[in-house]
Parts: structure tokens; C-alpha cells; sequence
């Protein structure tokens, strides 16, 4: 496909990860387009939240390169890592919001450090993300312990949005959330993607979501990719790790 | 390459350039702030040679345009399709009505601060109150005691206590004998130091010291554990379980803090003691044996009843305060933190006041 021309926004290539004498990835391969979203799954344990924090160089991998736009990630000095690290955004399993902070300052803070905007624009452009992130402005001065989990999970989103980043990393970002949450939360993803041209790398259990917005989905399995393809061609893959994944899930 | 974020200005014309992208768009943050965009009726602002632009680009220009537009400038946008809807998200900033909330004042903060305070009393008492209501109701049915807890217990807060207070209440007998006897040597009295000693350490300072000791140690323990357990959703799991965390956790703790802190402060007045008799010996020549042999006539034994009748006391206090502060805490790591704070600085404060309201009441009763 158009694989041919463009270079991809995120390129994995022989990425090993051992944990003692557990071989987590072996010889992991993978790309990411852009302006794609993809969607990761495996079983438990296959290492997808370990190759986030591979990609973001929270952690070393024993072997392999990761480069996003064409930066390198592994091996690099942590002053460097932290301008490259910038142009990401995470979104972690629990929201991972400071509990110090109000969701407002908790939005700003990545500003506050990394920007010399005046305190007014820092906290326009937090109230304006706010909003994208379907929070009403009232929310803005409640701490993280006075919100509920849907309204976590949406503040800090607005906080991986706010130094407008190319790539948005997802860990599991409807786990935990009743349906419709969930299905809200993938539709306000689907919006910002088309609204700010972003590319989505999505962690998720969660199959509903999986149909509803990935335009590709890589299974990870024995350390590698074990197959990648649309949503329609997993569930006929004919890896019987990858067919029963995704018929367990289809019974409910 | 990245091109840096610029602009053309003339009357009536803003033309922007480069990339205008964060963090880089925040040099010529205070450059657009002084632009005179007042001057002229309209404003035309045109971003056709702006290779990228973000929101936070893009809000810039917004907070400009609102500018001209409060001193009545009219502002026309020339913006090629790709920006247009970043722009348009950018136009307003939704603010919640009461934004910085206003603090209540300095008179306001005292009465607040002391409404606080006095909840807080109240609320310790309610828990002690139903602390012994629970502990009386198990009076009825002895097997709900856990033996085994409490003795765990016992040793946390009691036996691995040993040390520190023993070297603790040395140090404080030394310190003690020697001022004491600084004072008392130009009047000749240095022979009364046995009996001063005995009056202040076994009456106040060896049941005191323990006290502040195992406030700061086991005080803190309880609310973290506590407290930990509280936001991992144990305690519910306990009550769920069918399991009253009262008989689990909360009993043993008083009940074991209650049986530990005489028996601290025992060891506590021995080695208070031996400070003393250690500088009575090195200072003034006074051998053990004679020092001994003063004891009976200074050592009226309610002084060694009246210190150590206040540690039930304490021990309830200190458990009680360590316990409550534990099961207080809301959602969150930083809970913790700040209920392990306020479970040593009130329960050392209170072991403080409870000591002088027995000073004053044994004084008043002529003992």
C-alpha cells in the first residue's frame, strides 16, 4: 500500500526485551503510519505495555532500534530523549493525573515546563484542550481524587494533548469504563484524530473499540508481531493463537 | 528541518511565517503582545506562508485578534483551508465561573482552621468511644479476640521499641543528673540527687519520653498501614469478607499498644535511672551502692505508680489517633503521606497536653 512512499512515523525494528530470564520481545519488528491508528493486542503478558514503554524510552531494551520521525530513541542521552518526548503523547493506564495538582494545572503542567508561554496563554490553551476533551470548564479546578474515571481518563488525555504532539500512545484507554463511556471515549479519539491530523497507537483489550476506530491491528505473540491486518482479517486469521483471541471475545 | 516561527508586520497587516508550532511559537509570544494593532479600522491576517500550525500557534493569533477587536479593529483572517479548523478551535476558551477561588481570608482562615481543630476532637473521641464499644462487645464473645495479631502487634510496637527508648531515656537520666546537680552543689544538697531524680524521671519524664518515642514510631506505622490498606480497597475487602476490621486490625493495635507502653516505660525509668546514677558516680563520687541505698528514703513508690498510671492513658491515645488518621484516608498516595503526618503531630501534641492535665489534676489531689 501507500507503505511504498512514506516513511513511517514510528519504525521498530529487531526490539528484544528480557525481564531476568523472561524473554518478553524477540526480534520485535513493527511500523506505524501516519496518520494511522493502530491498535495493539496480544494476550496477557505479550509485552504490549512494555513495548510502549520501549517506544517512549522509559525503559532499555537489551537489542534493537526504535525511531520516531526519524530519531532514534534507544541509547540516547536523556537530555535529547526529553526534547523527542515532546512530540508524544501518553496516555497511561490510569490516567497517571498528579494527585498534587488540579486538573487544570495538571493539563498546563507539561507547558508550564517546557514553554516560555505567559501564565494567560498556558491557561487558554489548557481550558481550550479541556474542552476538546469533552470536560466541562467547571471540572477545571477539582483534583484528581474528586473526578470520576471517565472524567480521569479525559483529563489526561487533555494533558497528553496539550504540547500538541504528532503521535498519541493509548495504554488501555477504555479499560475500566462502562460502555457507552467507552464508546464516547473512542468516538472523541476518532474526532481529534481527523481534527488534528494525529497518529494513534492504541493498547486495548477492548474489541468494540478495536471495530469501532483502528485502521490496522498487529497482534503481538511469542516476542513479535504474530500477524497484522484489518479487524475483519484477524478474526479469519488462521493463527489459532490470534483466532481464538478474537473468538473468546466475540461471544459477548 | 524545522523553520522558526516569524511574522511580517505593517499597519494593518500581519503576515506569518515559518513553522508556528510548540514550544519554539513562545520566543515571539511577547513580539505579537507589543504589536500596535489599534491604529488602523481592519486587520488582515495572513498565515498562507505558515508551513505548520498548532493550537498553540494558533492561539496566539486568537489572543491578538482579540485584541484588535476590543479597541474595535475589524480582523480578516486569510488562512488557507488546513488551518482553518484549528483556528476555529482556538476562537473561545471556555473559563468555569469561579475561577480562582477566593481564600476566606485571614479572620475566615482562623475560624475555619478552628472549626477544623474542633471536628477533629470530636471525631477522636467518637472514635475511641467506638473503639471500646466494639472492644466491650467482644467481651461476650471471647473468640473473636486474635491472639496472634496482638502479639505481632506487640512486638512491632513494643519489642523492636526497646531499643531506641532505653538509649533514649540513658541519654535524658544523664542530662537531667547533671543539671540537677549543677544546681544543687553550691547549697551543699547534692546528696538529694537520688530523690530529685526518682520525682522527675519515674514520675514524669520516663513515662513522657516513652510516650513521644512510640507516638513518632508506632503512631506513623498505623496510619500508613492503615491508610495503604484503605486505598487498595483492603478494608472494604475485610468488611466484605465478612471480617470486622476492628477485630482484625484495630483492636490488637490498642490492645497491644495498651499492654506494651507500661512495660516500655518500666525500661524506660531503669535506664533513665542508671543515667543518673551513672553521673552521680563519675561526678560526685556517689557509688552505686549508696546511691541504692538512698532510693528507699527518696523513692516514695507513688511517684513510680503515678508515671506509670498515665500510660494506659497514652497508649489509647497514641493507638487511637495513629488508627483513625489510617482510616481517613481518601483516594491517593499523597493521602498517605499527609495522614502518617498528622498521625505523629497530633498524637505527640496530645500525649503532651494529656501529661499536663495529669500534672495539674495530681497537684490539685495533694499526690
Amino acid at each position: 500500500m501507500e507503505a511504498g512512499r512514506r516513511e513511517p512515523l514510528i519504525r521498530v525494528r529487531g526490539l528484544v526485551n528480557r525481564f531476568g530470564s523472561t524473554t518478553v520481545h524477540q526480534g520485535l519488528d513493527l511500523d506505524v503510519w501516519p496518520g494511522e491508528i493502530l491498535g495493539v493486542v496480544g494476550g496477557s503478558g505479550a509485552g504490549k505495555t512494555v513495548l510502549l514503554r520501549a517506544l517512549l524510552s522509559l525503559r532499555q531494551p537489551q537489542a534493537g532500534s526504535v525511531t520516531i520521525s526519524g530519531d532514534e530513541m534507544v541509547g540516547v542521552a536523556e537530555s535529547v530523549l526529553r526534547r523527542r518526548r515532546q512530540r508524544i503523547g501518553m496516555l497511561f493506564q490510569n490516567g497517571a493525573l498528579f494527585g498534587g495538582l488540579s486538573l487544570l494545572d495538571n493539563i498546563s503542567f507539561p507547558l508550564r515546563e517546557h514553554t516560555r508561554l505567559s501564565r494567560a496563554v498556558i491557561e487558554d490553551l489548557a481550558l481550550i484542550k479541556l474542552r476538546m476533551a469533552g470536560l466541562d470548564a467547571k471540572a477545571a479546578n477539582l483534583f484528581p481524587n474528586e473526578l470520576s474515571g471517565g472524567m480521569v481518563r479525559r483529563g489526561s488525555l487533555a494533558r497528553a494533548l496539550i504540547m500538541d504532539p504528532e503521535l498519541l500512545i493509548l495504554d488501555e484507554p477504555t479499560a475500566g469504563l462502562d460502555p457507552v463511556n467507552a464508546a464516547n471515549f473512542d468516538e472523541l479519539i476518532l474526532d481529534l484524530k481527523s481534527l488534528l491530523g494525529l497518529t494513534v497507537l492504541l493498547v486495548t483489550h477492548d474489541l468494540d473499540s478495536l471495530w469501532r476506530i483502528t485502521d490496522r491491528v498487529v497482534f503481538l505473540g511469542d516476542g513479535r508481531v504474530l500477524e497484522e491486518g484489518s479487524v475483519e482479517d484477524m478474526s479469519r486469521s488462521e493463527i489459532p493463537q490470534v483466532a481464538s483471541y478474537f473468538k473468546q471475545r466475540r461471544k459477548h | 528541518m524545522p523553520r522558526p516561527a516569524a511574522f511580517q508586520f505593517s499597519p494593518g497587516s500581519l503576515r506569518c511565517e515559518g513553522d508556528w508550532r510548540l514550544p519554539d511559537v513562545a520566543r515571539i509570544e511577547r513580539a505579537l503582545e507589543g504589536l500596535p494593532v489599534d491604529d488602523t479600522d481592519t486587520l488582515e491576517v495572513d498565515t498562507h506562508a505558515v508551513a505548520q500550525l498548532d493550537l498553540g500557534g494558533s492561539r496566539l493569533l486568537a489572543r491578538l485578534a482579540e485584541r484588535a477587536q476590543r479597541s474595535g479593529v475589524r480582523v480578516n483572517y486569510h488562512v488557507p483551508d488546513a488551518h482553518r479548523n484549528i483556528i476555529s478551535l482556538v476562537e473561545t476558551v471556555p473559563r468555569p465561573e469561579v475561577f480562582h477561588k477566593a481564600g476566606p481570608g485571614p479572620l475566615g482562615g482562623i475560624g475555619r482552621a478552628a472549626v477544623e481543630q474542633w471536628r477533629e476532637l470530636l471525631g477522636f473521641l467518637a472514635f475511641v468511644g467506638e473503639t471500646f464499644h466494639e472492644l466491650f462487645l467482644r467481651f461476650s464473645q471471647p473468640t473473636r479476640f486474635r491472639p496472634l495479631r496482638l502479639l505481632a502487634e506487640m512486638e512491632h510496637g513494643g519489642v523492636r521499641a526497646v531499643p531506641i527508648v532505653a538509649v533514649l531515656s540513658f541519654l535524658v537520666g544523664v542530662v537531667i543528673a547533671y543539671q540537677l546537680s549543677t544546681a544543687l552543689e553550691p547549697y551543699g544538697a547534692a546528696v538529694f540527687l537520688p530523690e530529685l531524680l526518682t520525682i522527675t524521671i519515674l514520675r514524669e519524664l520516663g513515662p513522657l519520653v516513652t510516650a513521644i518515642v512510640v507516638a513518632g514510631r508506632t503512631a506513623s506505622a498505623y496510619a500508613a498501614e492503615l491508610g495503604t490498606m484503605q486505598i487498595n480497597e483492603e478494608i472494604d475487602a475485610l468488611r466484605t469478607l465478612g471480617v470486622s476490621p476492628y477485630d482484625m486490625l484495630i483492636l490488637p493495635k490498642v490492645l497491644g499498644l495498651l499492654l506494651v507502653l507500661p512495660l516500655l516505660t518500666v525500661l524506660a525509668d531503669i535506664s533513665g535511672m542508671g543515667g543518673g546514677v551513672l553521673v552521680n558516680w563519675v561526678a560526685h563520687g556517689q557509688g552505686v551502692a549508696s546511691f541504692l541505698n538512698r532510693l528507699p528514703e527518696g523513692m516514695d513508690q507513688r511517684h513510680l505508680w503515678l508515671g506509670l498510671s498515665k500510660t494506659p492513658v497514652y497508649a489509647v491515645v497514641i493507638a487511637a489517633i495513629g488508627c483513625r488518621q489510617g482510616l481517613r484516608v481518601a483516594r491517593g498516595a499523597g493521602g498517605v503521606g499527609q495522614a502518617t503526618t498528622r498521625a505523629v503531630v497530633q498524637a505527640i501534641f496530645a500525649v503532651i497536653v494529656v501529661n499536663a492535665v495529669f500534672s495539674v489534676v495530681f497537684n490539685m489531689r495533694g499526690l
